[in-house]
């Protein structure tokens, strides 16, 4: 009898596991559908795997409770009892056995009487599965509806795939800032802050739900980063690298080495010891550095120029203190432009970030890329032809340029460019052909500050961030107008027309330079930019500056 | 006769009985095989019998012929308006000795047989009636300040009329909540009353042998007592009776629409020691819902006070029980999908 008993509780566990999926199969169906439903109304990525995993969770969870339900003997014994008509003859055995009373002749009756009666019955005979044809109906129809419509084409995968494109960018652009980050890292404590920025940044971008999310966080991180970079920060770089340089190439005196700061400091010990002659030359040179770092470290520069007129004077101890203040000023100095450096090159990586959210530039080697352009003189025109959607307008001065993008497919492409002198130096140059005149002068389409032409594309960018204005090339050059986020992935193509001068265009970006210089430090006091953006674009002509010294 | 026998206490043995008697009653009585085995589980429960009929259907017969069948002392009381009840318990009466002396003796009443027929019982008057209740439910009686017990076995078997309510009593409500089972007595079918013809017109009668005597039946009536039951069968009769009260949260419609009041406890041990009887009568040593349900109408019915409502509509406490069984569904595993 418990055989039976034991096979006819594993029945039940089973007949209520179908039992309960019959009650509860509509409503997950139902829920599918709905979820379905809304995964094609909606351009979220996370209703179909959650239909998927309702149905998949619901069977867990009878199946889980289905071996987790306590079905006692005496449970099984009533349903054999009702199933196999044994008049309840198991179940008052179970009990009997328990104790309950009985006159001992019919409680052995009773056992002997249930073990008979189990002979040769079958569980499924005493417990049958029931199933509700409306319940299986109703799940069956709406499990095929959800299923249909989870086959069927969505409108919105385009906009999913769009958007997994994006979160991919994003990725790709937290990966370089981490790398950035480890790379600042390496070069010394003082870019410790700055690499932490960085690593922060990545972090957010990583999180961000969508490009305008991560560009937000892009430029939170460089204004934080900003605001450690002093307004003079390159006066403050020059005059402690020149007197370095200087001091290396030509030392204090004799037998000195190291950087200024050591040399001075070296040198403050040794004036006791100096010959008149000596102590006027060193006066001399002195006098000239200090005249160096009067814009850039006026605590050094009043403490050479005090060294020096001690010297002048004869004052050897004065000499002597002027010049320890002199190097610990030198010291300072370098120190605070060691990390104001980090925190230049910092905004650089975030701004190459940036300019890679914007093109689409997810790391990858690119594709040489194809336009045409020529250009002579100082004017000139470029023309882009993009996907996506964006706008972008852009000035210059001392040439004129502008751009036009056409878009293709589901977005339009704007770029408007900057020609000559005048153009943001924030535009994106690639391909090796093509182009306009060099120096500003010939319209490049491209260097508009917000120049646009969604720019989705990996064609002709790759890791390059090309800093000068101007492209200088032949005909053919492409042109790649990064842009705001548009719709749907693309790619720019730009195409370079443009009458320009020859002449100007040929002139090197070195000499040209100081010029565009100052031109950005007008165009910065005149237009409306946020600290950020103006750290940015100092941060970028110190770059050009640095790579041209 | 049979003599008290060890075998009775045994299931085989009390079926075979219970064969026996019902074989007796047989000679005599003409089908109803229900109504006989009604009668029998009310002898084995050791309970009182109400059989309700219109005349003429052997209800009388039934209980005679059961009398004969086992060997108790039997009486009839023939309840009249008249009637007294020192007629049915007995009376002290003067009586003078030998030597002149007078004393007082107790003259006992025909209640302190083994089976008592009180026929048509709702005739006497409720004082009258009302002498039947102590002797039903304590089985002792009192007359002039002295209690007696009544022999063992003690059977009340009673009949009534339901047609002619002139000048009757109706049993009130203690009283019958005393009767184990209320009995309806069916008209025959065209077979049954066409051997019923026969038998009784050929100037022949039958002769009924006694297979039990009052030790055996006493032997049966233990081991009916002992028969083991489930838990669950004895909450089902439980929840049964519970139904028939109309406030009940597990009340039927009819119940709330035609009941006054329920069925008292006494219903549920009533079902209960039945359904243990019928058990053995069917060569079972245990109880089955069958069992329980199959006599929830007679041992439910006469204790179900309906209301005018009931009166009204014509529904009778049948149809209410019927309607409480459909209600409340026969014990199961109480498992979804069974």
């Amino acid at each position: 009898m418990n055989a039976l008993l034991r096979a006819v509780r594993r029945r039940l566990r089973m007949v209520w596991a179908v039992a309960t999926l019959q009650l509860v199969a509509p409503v997950v169906a139902a829920v599918a559908v709905a979820h379905v439903t809304t995964g094609r109304l909606r351009p979220w990525s996370w209703p179909e795997p959650a239909a998927a995993l309702a149905a998949a969770a619901a069977l867990v969870v009878v199946a889980a409770g289905a071996i987790a339900l306590r079905i006692p003997l005496l449970t099984a014994a009533r349903a054999a009892d009702r199933g196999l008509g044994t008049g309840d003859a198991f179940a008052t055995a179970l009990e009997v056995d328990a104790g309950r009373p009985g006159a001992p002749a019919l409680v052995e009756r009773v056992r002997a009487r249930a073990d008979a009666l189990a002979v040769r019955r079958r569980a499924r005979d005493a417990v049958a599965v029931r199933i509700v044809a409306r319940r299986v109906a109703v799940a069956a129809t709406l499990t095929v509806v959800a299923v249909a419509l989870a086959l069927l084409p969505n409108p919105q995968d385009d906009v999913r795939a769009r958007r997994a494109a994006e979160q991919a960018l994003a990725d790709a652009q937290a990966a370089r800032l981490r790398t950035a980050a480890d790379e600042l890292r390496a070069t010394g404590d003082a870019a410790k802050d700055a690499a932490a920025a960085l690593e922060e940044a990545a972090a957010d971008l990583e999180r961000a739900g969508d490009l305008d999310d991560a560009q937000a966080a892009l430029d939170r991180a460089a204004d934080e980063l900003a605001e450690g970079l002093s307004e003079s920060f390159l006066a403050e770089k020059a005059a402690a690298r020149g007197l370095d340089r200087s001091v290396e190439a030509s030392p204090l005196a004799s037998g000195l080495s190291g950087s200024a700061a050591e040399q001075m400091r070296a040198l403050a010990n040794e004036v006791e010891s100096m010959t008149p002659e000596e102590r006027a030359a060193l006066a001399e040179r002195l006098a000239a550095l200090a005249a160096t770092q009067a814009a850039g470290n006026p605590d050094a520069a009043e403490a050479l120029q005090d060294a020096s007129d001690a010297l002048r004077a004869g004052d050897a101890a004065g000499a002597s203190d002027a010049l320890a203040k002199a190097a610990s000023a030198q010291g300072a100095a370098t120190r605070s432009v060691a990390a104001q450096d980090a925190s230049a090159s910092a905004l650089g990586s975030l701004a190459t970030a940036t300019s890679g959210l914007q093109s689409g530039d997810t790391g990858d080697s690119g594709e040489s890329g194809r336009g045409e352009g020529e250009g002579e003189g100082s004017e000139g025109s470029g023309q882009g032809q993009g996907q996506g959607t964006g706008q972008g307008e852009g000035e210059g001065e001392g040439g004129e340029g502008d751009g036009e993008g056409s878009g293709s497919g589901s977005g339009q492409g704007q770029g408007a460019g900057q020609g000559g002198a005048g153009g943001s130096p924030s535009g994106q140059v690639s391909g090796g052909q093509g182009g306009s005149g060099a120096a500003g002068q010939g319209g490049t389409g491209t260097a508009g500050g917000t120049a646009t032409g969604t720019a989705q594309t990996d064609h002709g960018v790759g890791d390059a961030t090309v800093v000068a204005p101007v492209a200088r090339g032949t005909d053919g050059e492409q042109i790649v107008v990064p842009g705001q986020p548009g719709q749907g992935p693309s790619q720019t193509i730009g195409k370079q027309n443009g009458a320009t001068l020859r002449g100007s265009a040929r002139v090197p970006v070195r000499d040209a330079l100081p010029q565009y210089r100052t031109q950005a430090s007008r165009a910065l006091d005149r237009l409306s930019l946020s600290p950020s953006t103006r750290a940015l674009v100092r941060a970028y002509f110190d770059s050009l500056a640095e790579g041209n010294r | 006769m049979a003599d008290a026998d060890p075998t009775l206490a045994t299931p085989e043995g009390y079926a075979e009985t219970a064969a026996a008697i019902q074989r007796e009653i047989g000679k005599v009585i003409v089908g109803q095989p229900e109504l006989v085995r009604l009668v029998l589980i009310t002898l084995l429960c050791e309970g009182h019998a109400l059989l309700e009929g219109v005349p003429g259907l052997g209800k009388t017969q039934l209980l005679k012929t059961l009398s004969a069948a086992v060997d108790v002392e039997f009486a009839r009381i023939q309840f009249t308006p008249d009637l007294m009840p020192a007629d049915i318990v007995g009376t002290s009466i003067l009586e003078e000795d030998d030597t002149g002396r007078r004393r007082f003796a107790f003259r006992a009443g025909p209640v302190f047989a083994n089976l008592v027929l009180a026929d048509e019982i709702n005739r006497a008057t409720p004082k009258t009636q009302s002498a039947l209740l102590e002797a039903m439910q304590e089985r002792r009686v009192t007359v002039a300040g002295e209690t007696r017990d009544l022999p063992r076995p003690f059977f009340v078997m009673a009949t009534q009329n339901p047609l002619e309510m002139e000048g009757t009593y109706p049993l009130p409500e203690a009283q019958l909540d005393r009767f184990l089972v209320k009995a309806l007595v069916p008209f025959p079918s065209a077979e049954e009353l066409v051997a019923v013809v026969e038998r009784t017109t050929t100037g022949t009668e039958a002769s009924v042998t006694a297979v039990a005597n009052a030790d055996a039946l006493t032997a049966m009536i233990e081991l009916t007592r002992q028969v083991p039951v489930a838990s669950h069968l004895v909450e089902h009769a439980v929840h049964l009776v519970m139904a028939t009260h109309p406030n009940g949260a597990t009340a039927p419609d009819g119940v709330k629409r035609y009941v006054r009041f329920g069925a008292s406890p006494r219903g549920a041990q009533a079902l209960v020691l039945a359904a243990k009887a019928a058990a053995l009568l069917d060569g079972r040593p245990n109880v089955a819902a069958d069992d329980v349900r199959g006599l929830a109408a007679a041992t439910l019915r006469h204790r179900l006070v309906l209301g005018y409502e009931a009166v009204a509509d014509r529904v009778d406490a049948d149809h209410v029980v019927a309607e409480v069984l459909d209600r409340v569904p026969p014990p199961g595993p109480g498992l979804r999908g069974t």
